[in-house]
């Protein structure tokens, strides 16, 4: 009696757990207000990326592009950049694809300015960053593609022109990557540092198979080329530096790029995110010389000393201890990665002990961020996720072509949960997703979201958070400085409350965005001041500064 | 289970299409033949239900890997090998709450299974819950010893835990068991970063670069010759059934159903001409069929596919051996040394071959010591004892004998040796 009662309860337990793994079980989660709304649709947006793809799988489509987020002809509010590719040999498109520029016109409705902008670059794009390179207070904007890079100077009339040759930047022949603006030396103006993929031609083209279906190679059968850094001559050229200030010493195959001070030394340092390749982080030692140091920082592999098939790469002080801590996304059958900052020189990875890995191993992914959707003073994360094979699904059932973004919300004990099935039908929206921008498009002070989606269009979602907390918003205006305050690190300090945030040119997958710092404050009514560490090392200290707004703060009006 | 059996073979012949390639045609009708088959002759048995289980899994077709070990649990709830095999598919998807309640069910059905309290410490360091991971690996070193693949785990874990000592010692007997391994050196390098150790940081820092600057060579070569002998899509097919095959054969193998078996056997070697293992399989089972001819044949053949293979080199000498073809089976053996002078198999052997034939006892009773200085195990202690007693000097090989029943207290093939040797002096 007491054995058939036994195997009665093992056969429903067994069952029970069969079940739970057929069937997609949401655990519950415990009350939160994050909350996204697809409104694609309303925005009036019809681009459309194209990735060339012809069906010979050249591993460039794979790559997809980037977008960039920022407010191109200085209204106020936040304008839409979508990077496309182009036909690459064998395939067709009538008219032929290009970049796309669109103007937030507000509530939620945009109007494509390709042609009047002049900004519709057709070259097969890959990454795009955006920065004042010539301090005219606009912002200009650099593209990476697969062939000649392209250097667009805004006119500051709402148009822009190509000043590729002129200033030098085309960068030759190269499957481009992650690049961003950031003044190296400290001398006020901004330079440029390129990242690239892997030496790649079309009759270099290595066609991949899995499980004896067709698909795109891994970057390990490429030779690598080393990234590239300009020096402004501040007269609108640039010098090639790459050799003389030890970026093109190391050899890796670069994809997201961020700029950042991760040593808090004054400077501004440079991560790249390698695929397959132990990932970069070259110190800057404060005049434009750098040493790669990934592996010594303990940032370059994850915890096992494995190197990661890394994409996209963001960073911000997570855990508000000060210190710029680091995510990065990577290949299928790998968590993407965080490396907290101890603040000595070395990171630790926390990825399964925070768990931000959580639901990101099941696929690609790739544009990353992190921002605070809910205002309650710590930074979530959003991870843009998409398979690289068209085909997988016919031999791979674990995974997707198209697949479901992911949201992390962090729960402010240095652990994050993922509630990406439970915070609106924004999340529900599946394609393969590449790159994406974080930024308040609509002035309501939380974070929006945009998604370049490969071979489709792109996903717009906005954020409905119900979120009683507070925020502010810091535009940064550099006088010595470059203009818009790149490479700045800013702390805000509200009683118990310490928060740091930086002003980033490039960052996540091949994109640009939040030029804008966004702070959420949870229920703290008042600041006490805000610290501006301007690049140079000059330090300013702001006090008086209201909530719930968007403020701008101005080098030497401390 | 028939009928679950039924859908997923009308499954499969719907994934026929009238313009699919001829070969991938017969593959797909080979494979229904062989699940028929496997169900008409084991009516009872939910094992060919595993076994198709896996060949899905392998054709990367998860769910319906899934529904076929959904139907075996049905059947018998208390496999825990089905409940493994399902976890790592959750794990494999990231469901890492599943696949540790699944580990958990698999460690409960079967508690002496060292892989399974590995599985469940991955799962649960997946979860960040470091100290019942910490627990399982302490039991699976238990139970089964320490191996790299637990000293490296463990050491995480302690990493994680910032026991910054206890994963030194980890990473240090992981370093024991593999010199040189660049997991175990990134692992020292972190302890010693965090423990400010500066010098002994760097000294692991520079090792690791060097390990990985190989392996990252090897991997690129691997990965371009991997990618030059890509699987077709009908090879991949002929290469999963082929596994198929071999699986299926053990189902009738333990049935006793020998001349199936080698057809099997057979069948798998046609459709994966290339596979060692295939050739592996019929070899042993031709030498435990008592058809030494025919598996050294098949021996030569391996031999003749990877050159290298050092236990195709040992089967040569072994079978040449059954054969009484002494001189063959000296040769191969020696050559067996020459290619691992590191492995302690071929000296074992050797020593074997020369006391069978009470020949060369001195030249025997050297490589046996051999066999012990490079793997102090009890059986070749028991040789050292046997090679040592022929060659007349007995009180080695009293103290050769002693030392196997320590390491092997229950042996009684020993015990009744060791009483034997101590009684009249002679080891039979």
């Amino acid at each position: 009696m007491i054995r058939a009662s036994f195997h009665r309860s093992i056969l429903v337990t067994a069952i029970a757990l069969l079940l739970s793994l057929s069937v997609a079980v949401v655990p519950a989660r415990p009350g939160h207000a994050i909350e996204f709304q697809d409104v694609t649709e309303q925005t009036g947006i019809a681009f459309k990326h194209a990735d060339g793809s012809s069906g010979r799988r050249y591993i460039v489509e794979a790559m997809s592009a980037g977008l960039a987020l920022f407010d191109y002809d200085q209204d106020g509010d936040i304008d839409i950049y979508l990077v496309s590719g182009s036909a690459l040999r064998g395939s067709q498109y009538s008219p032929p694809p290009r970049n796309r520029l669109y103007r937030n016109e507000g509530n939620w409705r945009f109007t494509d300015v390709t042609e009047t902008s002049g900004l519709g670059d057709t070259g097969h794009g890959l990454a795009v960053t955006v920065g004042d390179y010539d301090n005219d207070g606009d912002r200009d904007v650099y593209i990476t593609n697969f062939g000649p890079n392209a250097l667009y100077r805004n006119n500051g009339d709402g148009t822009f022109t190509n000043v590729t040759k002129a200033a030098g930047v085309a960068d030759g022949f190269k499957v481009g990557a992650g690049t961003n603006f950031l003044d190296i030396e400290g001398d006020g103006d901004l330079d440029l540092f390129v990242s690239s993929y892997i030496h790649f031609t079309y009759d270099n083209h290595v066609l991949g198979k899995a499980r004896g279906y067709p698909a795109y190679v891994g970057p390990r059968v490429y030779n690598l080329t080393p990234d590239a850094l300009y020096r402004n001559n501040g007269d609108g050229t640039f010098t090639d530096i790459s050799l003389a200030s030890g970026i093109a010493h190391s050899l890796g195959s670069g994809m997201g790029t961020v700029c950042a001070d991760y040593d808090h030394d004054g400077d501004t340092d440079i991560f790249v995110a390698n695929d397959n390749s132990p990932d970069f982080l070259f110190a800057n030692n404060g005049a434009g010389l750098f040493t790669e140091c990934g592996t010594l920082a303990g940032i370059a592999y994850d915890l096992y000393g494995n190197e990661m098939g890394s994409m996209g790469v963001d960073c911000a002080d997570y855990d508000n201890d000060g210190h710029l801590d680091f995510y990065v996304t990577s290949y299928q059958d790998q968590m993407a990665h965080l490396y907290r900052n101890l603040g000595d020189g070395f990171f630790e990875d926390k990825t399964l002990a925070s768990g931000a890995g959580a639901g990101t191993g099941g696929n690609v992914t790739w544009g990353n961020g992190f921002a605070d959707f809910d205002h309650d003073g710590d930074r979530d994360l959003f991870v843009a996720v998409g398979h690289m094979d068209d085909n997988v699904a016919q031999w791979d059932q674990r995974t997707s072509y198209a697949a479901h973004n992911l949201v992390l919300m962090n729960i402010g004990n240095g652990r994050f949960v993922d509630i990406s099935q439970d915070c609106g039908e924004g999340l529900k929206v599946a394609h393969s997703s590449r790159g994406c921008g974080l930024d308040d498009l609509d002035n309501d002070g939380d974070i929006d979201i945009v998604v370049l989606n490969t071979r489709s269009e792109p996903t717009i979602l906005r954020n409905n958070s119900s979120s009683q907390g507070h925020w502010l918003q810091i535009r940064l205006r550099g006088t010595r400085t470059n203009r818009d305050g790149i490479g700045a690190c800013v702390k805000l300090v509200a009683k118990d409350m310490s928060l740091i945030d930086e002003v980033h040119s490039g960052r996540g997958y091949q994109s640009h965005y939040g030029m804008r710092l966004h702070f959420g404050l949870g229920n703290h009514t008042k600041i006490d001041y805000v610290e501006v560490r301007w690049i140079g090392g000059k330090v300013e200290v702001f006090r008086n500064i209201e909530i719930d707004r968007l403020i701008t703060l101005t080098e030497g009006d401390s | 289970m028939k009928f679950i059996l039924a859908v997923l073979l009308v499954w499969s012949s719907t994934q026929t299409e009238s313009t699919e390639d001829p070969q991938l045609k017969a593959l797909r009708t080979q494979e229904q033949q062989l699940a028929q088959r496997l169900l008409r002759d084991f009516p009872e048995s939910e094992n060919p239900l595993v076994i198709l289980g896996d060949f899905y899994q392998h054709r990367g077709q998860t769910d319906q890997a899934l529904k076929l070990w959904q139907e075996v649990m049905k059947k018998d709830a208390r496999r825990a090998d089905v409940y493994d095999r399902m976890a790592k598919v959750a794990f494999a998807t990231n469901d890492y709450e599943a696949s540790t309640r699944l580990w958990r069910m698999a460690l409960q059905m079967n508690p002496s299974l060292p892989n399974l309290y590995n599985n469940l410490a991955r799962s649960l360091m997946q979860l960040g819950q470091y100290q019942e991971a910490q627990q399982l690996l302490e039991k699976e070193i238990c139970l089964s010893g320490d191996n790299a693949a637990n000293s490296l785990l463990l050491g995480a874990v302690h990493l994680e835990l910032r026991q910054y000592e206890d994963a030194e010692r980890c990473y240090q007997k992981m370093l024991e068991l593999d010199p040189n391994n660049p997991h175990a050196c990134y692992g020292l390098y972190q302890v010693y970063s965090r423990l400010k150790n500066r010098e002994k940081a760097a000294v692991y820092l520079k090792q690791f670069q060097q390990g990985k600057s190989q392996w990252r060579t090897t991997k690129k070569e691997t990965v371009v010759r991997n990618l030059s002998q890509a699987d077709s899509e009908v090879n991949f097919y002929a290469r999963c059934l082929a596994r198929l095959c071999a699986d299926a054969r053990k189902l009738y193998m333990a049935k006793g159903d020998l001349q199936t078996t080698e057809w099997l056997l057979t069948q798998a070697i046609e459709l994966d001409p290339n596979s060692v293992a295939h050739r592996d399989a019929l070899m042993s089972f031709y030498a435990d069929a008592g058809r030494v001819k025919e598996a050294l044949e098949v021996c030569r053949v391996i031999k003749r596919m990877d050159p290298n293979n050092i236990s195709c080199q040992l089967n040569l000498g072994l079978l040449a051996a059954r054969l009484g073809q002494f001189a063959q089976a000296e040769k191969a053996l020696l050559t067996a040394i020459a290619m691992a002078p590191a492995q302690a198999d071929g000296y074992r052997e050797l020593a074997q071959l020369y006391l069978r034939a009470k020949t060369r006892q001195v030249e025997a009773r050297d490589l046996a010591a051999q066999a012990v200085k490079l793997q102090p195990v009890a059986g070749h202690y028991f040789l050292l004892g046997w090679a040592c007693d022929v060659t007349g000097d007995r009180a080695r090989a009293l103290e050769a004998l002693q030392h196997a029943l320590i390491l092997d207290p229950q042996n009684q093939a020993y015990q009744q040796v060791l009483q034997r040797i101590t009684a009249e002096g002679t080891i039979p």
